[in-house]
């Protein structure tokens, strides 16, 4: 009987920790993938706008940079913004750890110059 | 001690699914589709400004294949371009797909099969007259009728995106 007691203990003990470990796991998968799909949100709402397009073609990551904020989608997350034509990236890659990495295809403004703009997302 | 062996089984069936939900979301492949798809009528349109239309989206889908290919993702585009003349239409294909592709087009009534191997583009001229001409262009599996402008450049589009077993398509008329 004491026997058997101690192991239903175990097992209630088992099923705590459990349930600590996927609460901690599924919190971490929530934040990590919400930041991604925050992130294109981000792009897409500017890009809507109109917004990005005459910047990107400068390759001006600042002013991007403010669009995308702009958005309002990013509140709370730490972003950063490189632009790379066919040959050349500008812009700032963080340095920091769970970053998550959105692209936008642009072929150019008046003139053509296609460009990449790599929208890095990241929790502060 | 089985209590110890519930535990270490619990844990070990419990944390492997949670291990599993962390692969990588595919929503970027539904955007970069998206993203396409309204892109490549701008990459046309700028290809018009600078007189080289077939030019400019041969080099754009070449651009946006290497872009996403660091994404992990293969890009296929087939596009056919109407470009009306004088009493004419010409009608290119860019085929930017795995292999090459056999697009149907028929304008006003006239048929033709246009074969257009992969990475190349093939141009065929049809005969038009009036303020609009009737198109059905079957191409990569689709196939789409529209009633196109005399004065105007017109595209049709089919972008695939693959990713392992995910398959992302769309198609553009613009």
């Amino acid at each position: 009987m004491k026997g058997q007691w101690k192991t239903i203990e175990s097992v209630i003990a088992g099923i705590v920790i459990l349930l600590f470990v996927a609460v901690l796991t599924s919190t971490s998968v929530h934040v990590s993938s919400s930041a991604e799909v925050q992130g294109y949100r981000a792009l897409g709402s500017a890009y809507e706008k109109g917004a990005l397009r005459a910047y990107a073609s400068q390759m001006d990551t600042d002013a991007v940079n403010s669009e995308i904020a702009a958005t309002g989608y990013l509140f709370g997350l730490g972003h950063s913004v490189t632009i790379c034509n066919a040959t050349d990236c500008v812009g700032t890659v963080p340095d920091s750890e769970n970053v998550w990495a959105s692209s936008l295809l642009l072929s150019g403004d008046e003139q053509y110059a296609p460009v990449e703009v790599i929208l890095y997302v990241f929790r502060n | 001690m089985i209590g110890a062996v519930f535990i270490c089984a619990l844990l070990f069936f419990g944390i492997a699914p949670a291990i599993q939900v962390t692969s990588p979301p595919s929503d970027d492949m539904d955007f970069l589709a998206g993203n396409l798809q309204k892109e490549m009528p701008h990459a046309l349109n700028t290809g018009i400004n600078s007189s080289d239309p077939l030019g400019v989206l041969c080099n754009f889908t070449g651009f946006s294949g290497d872009a996403v290919l660091g994404r992990g993702i293969d890009l296929g585009v087939l596009w056919i371009v109407f470009m009306p003349g004088d009493g004419d239409v010409n009608v290119s294909a860019g085929n930017f797909m795995d292999s090459g592709e056999t697009v149907g087009v028929n304008i006003s009534g006239t048929y033709r099969d246009i074969y257009v191997a992969a990475g190349t583009v093939n141009s065929t001229l049809f005969t038009i007259s009036g303020y609009t001409f009737d198109a059905e262009v079957t191409a990569g599996g689709e196939s789409t009728k529209a009633v196109l402008l005399s004065n105007k450049t017109s595209i049709y589009s089919v972008i695939s995106m693959e990713r392992g077993e995910k398959v992302v398509r769309k198609e553009l008329l613009a």
